[in-house]
């Protein structure tokens, strides 16, 4: 925080200023306050930044009662005593909790938001890498650009910020890139740009090209730096490219971007994937004298079996030609099996699960194999609805489908 | 010559990912594949170095492609080779085509439990084995014949599925 | 004994005058070697391309010796085959190159649509998620993390009919090992003994079409496009 003191101001700053310098300061030591070891230093282990965490979502769902200490201190049991001793010396010292007095001799705490705000910016910063800020950041200067009030002043501000973060990343990836191939696998993913924010970055630098043409200078260099960052992005994507290995690169997606595809690819999408793949069908071999083999361990029918009085009937064999009835019983009987894949019983509403159509067919069909005698099946239901807004079908009552002895 | 070389090995490559696959006669055969007539047309059959079978990986305990329930399928392959290699001195290709109802019945003596659902299990096996070349099904004539692999089957070892197939009870009298 | 029985076999071919065309495919590269080398030659040829799963080279000599094993890949090559080295020490058999792309261009040789689908499915369930959240140690294809049959039917656009069909089929074909639910966990499906048949280049050219599909705007799917496209050009001499 020291770089932020040394700009607060020269000596002969006004009060004015120093008032103001010392918000600026509050509001940085605010948000970064999480993220302090003490008021002097960031932390050193990752895990006081959770014990920040459980505090202020602590104090979210004390409203604004807010939490005594021994409130705190219970939601933080988890923690050793001085680790939380210490927490809340350096979140009171920075002003992320504060100390509030209700009543005369009641003192509880309350925290800041704006510690809560600097927490989710550094978690979205750990979790992505400042990519997903990106988009927010160039998302909200769209905005701004289009918003009347905005000031060339403003707008040339932003442009140079946008500049220099392209700059230093464009930097940071061409290191990378000639370092070692697997720290660049771990880091690019965080610093590249997609083609997404390469075409908003050069929509919101044509927006204030031609709201603010004097602005050009400003706009050159965003422009410089940002065919610099695409040309640093490519780089990388082509030294990872030219050693993929086998699966490795798959690392370079993140596991929601797969989990996305999986879930709203259509069949044509999914099949694309392995278009132009031909895969080795050997057909099964049967020894001559394993078929002679598998004669011999038959399971024999030991009794000789009188002639089933049916066995009179001319069958001409195949399924279809089979008694109707018989066919209905044996599809009940394999759907079941296909629900049941070896097991004595399964939720019903595990298996309901394709669409409304779909799950109206199979109960009907589980529930003709509970009614039917010859089957050993049973739905039993239980009380209750389960409501899944997000699924379908959107409710299910809670049952089992179980294969019963007979 | 290179070209026809690599032309000929796509043909070869071919055959593996097809299985059995049929051209008619007229076609010529492939160098490096065997063609096994069948009236107006030829099955074309992989080559194998030295009549070597995928049974040597026995001897070197090497365990081929899992198949589901083996067993059952060569019991129906023995059940359809009794009614369809009926000239047991002569090979089993090509044989002659006999009635699925007669097989069914044979591979019934092959069989336990519940007769129907048996039968219903060598259906499926007669069409898996149709699908490998093993045999060939005909579903709207309700026949079945031996298939173009069965011509792979080195002929000193037949010695005794022949006498396997002797022994084996035929099909009922009543479609005799 | 086996010698003895390829010499009978061999009397058959000729004998029996049913098989049209037997030729002497693999003769001009056997007759070199003795009755033992050649023997060998034909046990590791016959296990690479039936076996279920990649060879221990420790069992077959003719993996073992490169001088064999060049003589066994020049036969692989009689059927538009080559060798592909599974793991350390291990080897099975896949597609050339340039066969693969022939045959793939015919559509009798692709598995259908619905079974592609389901299989591209099971590969991002079972390799590209566990790999992308890094808990996947070896870089191949084959997987310890199934892709749950819940996780499948759920989440994805597929009917469930039309996806335990093609589950049933792909399981036939070694192209998904269905993993038994064991005390705790479901259990599901990983991609089968098949992957170990991609050649390297064809290893490399599916993890492109999952990355370019499921992450078509990302850096590394323009770097693929970029370099498909020179490749193209290169390969065009007109």
């Amino acid at each position: 925080m020291s770089p932020a003191r040394e700009t607060a101001g020269p000596a002969a700053a006004s009060l004015d200023d120093l008032l103001e310098g010392e918000a600026v300061l509050g509001v940085y030591r605010q948000m970064f306050a999480a993220l302090a070891r003490d008021s002097g230093a960031v932390v050193d282990d990752p895990a006081l930044v959770d014990v920040a965490e459980t505090l202020l979502a602590a104090f979210a769902d004390a409203g604004e009662d807010g939490l005594s200490r021994e409130q705190m201190r219970h939601v933080c049991r988890r923690y050793p005593a001085e680790v939380f001793e210490n927490r809340l010396r350096v979140l009171r010292g920075l002003g992320a909790i504060r100390e509030v007095f209700p009543k005369p001799h009641q003192l509880r705490y309350r925290a800041s938001f704006t510690s809560v705000v600097g927490l989710m910016f550094v978690r979205r910063m750990m979790l992505d890498g400042g990519q997903s800020e990106m988009h927010r950041l160039l998302a909200l200067e769209q905005l701004n650009v289009a918003d009347p009030r905005m000031t060339a002043a403003q707008a040339r501000a932003g442009a140079d910020g946008l500049a220099r973060a392209f700059r230093l990343w464009s930097v940071e990836l061409l290191t990378l890139t000639h370092g070692t191939i697997e720290e660049l696998r771990e880091q690019a993913p965080k610093l590249w740009g997609s083609e997404e924010i390469m075409l908003r970055a050069e929509r919101l630098h044509g927006a204030v090209l031609r709201r603010w043409p004097e602005l050009d200078r400003s706009c050159t260099d965003l422009r410089a730096a940002l065919y610099a960052y695409g040309d640093a992005s490519r780089r990388a994507a082509a030294r990872l490219s030219d050693s993929a290995g086998t699966t490795r690169n798959l690392t370079l997606l993140p596991p929601e971007t797969w989990r996305t595809f999986a879930r709203t690819a259509t069949r044509d999408e999914l099949a694309a994937v392995l278009d132009g793949f031909v895969f080795d069908a050997p057909a099964p071999w049967h020894e001559s004298s394993a078929v002679v083999a598998a004669v011999a361990d038959a399971p024999r029918a030991v009794p000789a079996r009188p002639a089933p009085p049916r066995a009179s009937a001319p069958d001409r064999g195949l399924a279809r030609d089979v008694g109707a009835a018989t066919a209905e019983d044996d599809r009940l009987r394999e759907v079941a099996e296909e629900v049941l894949r070896g097991r004595d019983r399964v939720d019903v509403r595990a298996v309901l699960t394709g669409g409304w159509p779909a799950a109206r067919r199979l109960l009907a069909d589980l529930s003709a194999a509970h009614l039917h005698p010859g089957l050993p099946y049973r739905l039993v239901w239980a009380d209750g609805l389960k409501a899944d807004p997000s699924g379908s079908p959107t409710w299910l009552s809670s049952g089992t489908f179980e294969r019963h002895p007979r | 010559m290179s070209v026809d070389v690599g032309v000929l090995a796509r043909a070869r490559a071919r055959a593996r990912v097809l299985g059995a696959v049929a051209v008619p006669v007229t076609a010529p055969v492939p160098s490096g594949l065997s063609g096994v007539p069948d009236g107006d047309r030829v099955w074309l059959l992989p080559v194998w170095p030295d009549g070597a079978t995928p049974a040597v990986l026995e001897q070197y305990e090497t365990p081929p492609m899992p198949l589901d329930r083996a067993g059952q399928q060569r019991r129906v392959l023995a059940a359809a080779l009794r009614c369809c290699w009926t000239r047991l001195d002569d090979a089993p290709w090509p044989g002659e085509a006999a009635p699925v109802a007669d097989v069914l019945s044979v591979y019934a003596h092959l069989a336990r439990g519940d007769a129907d659902l048996a039968r219903r299990w060598a259906t499926g096996e007669l069409r898996r084995l149709t699908d490998t070349g093993w045999l060939l099904l005909d579903e709207d004539a309700a026949t079945v014949r031996t298939g173009p692999r069965t011509a792979q089957w080195p002929a000193e070892t037949l010695a005794s599925l022949r006498d396997l197939l002797r022994r084996l009870p035929g099909p009922e009298p009543l479609h005799a | 004994m086996f010698p003895g029985r390829r010499q009978a076999c061999h009397r058959r071919a000729v004998g029996a005058g049913r098989v049209r065309a037997m030729s002497d495919l693999f003769e001009g590269l056997l007759r070199p070697y003795d009755e033992r080398r050649r023997a060998e030659l034909v046990a590791a040829y016959m296990a690479v391309e039936h076996a279920a799963e990649p060879v221990p080279e420790v069992r077959f000599p003719a993996l073992r010796e490169p001088a064999l094993r060049r003589a066994l890949e020049e036969m692989l090559a009689l059927t538009g085959r080559t060798l592909v080295r599974a793991a350390p020490k291990e080897w099975t058999s896949g597609y050339r190159d340039d066969v693969h792309a022939a045959l793939a261009a015919d559509p009798s040789c692709t598995p259908p649509a619905e079974d592609r689908a389901v299989l591209t499915l099971v590969l991002v369930h079972s390799v590209a998620i566990p790999r992308a959240a890094g808990l996947l140690g070896e870089d191949t294809w084959r997987s310890a993390h199934p892709a749950g049959a819940d996780e499948l039917r759920r989440r994805s656009q597929l009917p469930v009919g039309e996806l335990d069909a093609a589950l049933r089929r792909l399981r036939a074909a070694g192209l998904v090992t269905q993993v038994k639910a064991g005390a705790g966990d479901a259990g599901g499906y990983v991609p089968g003994p098949q992957f170990h048949r991609l050649t390297p280049a064809a290893r490399r050219r599916l993890q492109e079409e999952l990355i370019l599909a499921a992450g078509p705007d990302s850096p590394l799917a323009a770097a693929v496009r970029t370099r498909r496209a020179a490749e193209a050009q290169q390969g065009d001499p007109a």
